[in-house]
């Protein structure tokens, strides 16, 4: 009784560890798209209604759920802008340090320049985000459902070596 | 040398709020009462203008007159200043940078100079700030209570000409004159062309100006009188500082319009500049006639 216990287990945990290293996958894709939404609002209320920074990324993170946006808004008078997205950034689980790169680079800009710039420097930060979307929508297409079944079929293997 | 003893709350954080961190640590036990200016340069110390003098301040917050002990600035604290002013959000704000100052809450203002950019002959960005120039503002509620039986002849308004040097308090008696004014029931148009008499946040005034007041902020004076002149109807228009033609030349159309006038003008000591001025445009008639 202990051994099927102990072997079904076996074989949640492998297939979490599987269905998880999955999820992060599709995570990452989704967060990025969301980043991209969100800056292509936050271009637009730059140009058109010359909001301040922190309501419009408040504003856009409410509104569309975008957690590091709120994150920014909430610390952008405290830290300053460069320092309130790394702090946002470093709460991003699912991001690579690839994905991070344009961000922390639009950070160096973001706010601190006439409109016109502020539009360029939005264009080449989701530029970058969008070639990193594509690759982790490719990496998922690719190993998501590899990481689910490995993660299924190495739990049932530890469980039939146990038994 | 001179030590202040007063420690308290800091007052007025829409002012503070805006100075570097650095530099707002040493402020904290300074006496807002008799401050004016404070000045921030590249490279050199902390300046702060009391109606008394300037003087410097210490890292201790102690105030002294030898610039040698000051607390100094630096590029970075400059920047971050700007972050602080234009609440990271400079591109909201380029108007207001190619005029060289920004209004914050309350109506205290920043004055920034730099390295220019110039475009087509305008000033269009100043980049690498050298220096900011912290005003504070003050509301004096009934500063104008002794010239009000001077401006109201029964229930006529007259046309009415503040003179005066810079830094003598014609923006607070304007200020106060629009309360007065609207508190007696006429209706008060401000033209409020650099944002100082109203210093309108989000569209609301950061001063206390009665229940009828309208303002139009941000706009060309001349080109502000006359939309304000045909939209709101009027008793009085109230704005700051006329000199160039085009402002006699909306003042003339506004008093066609049988609609008072309340304007104000700089000038220096005995012989005003101001007058000469408004003489050679022929507006001083307009104005007073």
């Amino acid at each position: 009784m202990l051994r099927i216990i102990g072997a079904a287990m076996i074989i949640f945990a492998g297939s979490m560890i599987g269905f998880l290293k999955s999820d992060a996958l599709k995570k990452r894709a989704e967060c990025l798209d969301r980043i991209i939404s969100g800056l292509n609002l936050l271009e637009t209320d730059i140009s058109y209604g010359k909001t301040d920074l922190s309501c419009a990324l408040f504003s856009i993170g409410e509104t569309h759920k975008i957690g590091m946006f709120k994150t920014i808004a909430k610390n952008l008078s405290k830290d300053g802008i460069k320092s309130a997205i790394c702090t946002a950034l470093g709460e991003e689980e699912y991001l690579l340090e690839r994905d991070k790169a344009p961000i922390k680079a639009l950070a160096d800009n973001l706010g601190m320049t006439d409109c016109v710039a502020q539009v360029q420097a939005i264009k080449r930060a989701t530029s970058s985000l969008l070639d990193g979307k594509k690759n982790a929508q490719e990496e998922y297409a690719r190993l998501g459902k590899l990481y689910r079944s490995c993660g299924v079929l190495g739990g049932i293997l530890g469980a039939i070596v146990l038994i | 040398m001179l030590t202040l003893a007063r420690e308290e709350n800091m007052e007025g954080m829409e002012f503070f709020g805006a100075i570097p961190e650095k530099q707002r640590a040493c402020l904290r036990s300074i006496d807002t009462d008799r401050l004016c200016e404070v000045r921030l340069r590249a490279g050199m110390p902390m300046a702060l203008v009391f109606l008394d003098g300037i003087f410097y301040i210490t890292k201790s917050g102690r105030l002294t007159d030898d610039y040698k002990q000051g607390v100094t600035v630096s590029s970075g604290d400059l920047k971050r200043g700007m972050e602080l002013i234009t609440r990271s959000s400079v591109y909201a704000f380029s108007e207001d940078i190619k005029n060289g100052f920004i209004t914050l809450e309350k109506g205290h203002r920043v004055g920034i100079s730099g390295d220019a950019v110039v475009e087509n002959g305008k000033v269009s960005h100043i980049r690498s700030v050298q220096s900011l120039n912290y005003r504070y503002a003050r509301e004096v509620i009934g500063a104008s209570d002794g010239v009000m039986d001077r401006i109201l002849d029964g229930n006529r308004i007259k046309n009415t000409l503040i003179v005066s040097p810079p830094m003598c308090g014609k923006t607070t008696m304007l200020r106060d004159i629009a309360r007065n004014l609207s508190l007696l029931g006429k209706k008060v148009s401000i033209v409020d062309e650099r944002g100082e008499i109203a210093a309108l946040m989000r569209g609301v005034p950061s001063f206390s100006l009665g229940a009828n007041c309208d303002v139009l902020a941000n706009v060309n004076k001349a080109e502000g009188m006359l939309l304000m002149l045909r939209a709101m109807s009027p008793d009085v228009i109230i704005t700051d500082e006329i000199g160039g033609k085009e402002d006699f030349d909306a003042i003339a159309e506004i008093k066609k319009r049988g609609v008072s006038i309340i304007t104000s003008l700089h000038s220096f000591g005995d012989s005003p500049d101001g007058f000469d001025t408004v003489i050679r445009l022929g507006g001083i008639g307009k104005c007073l006639e």
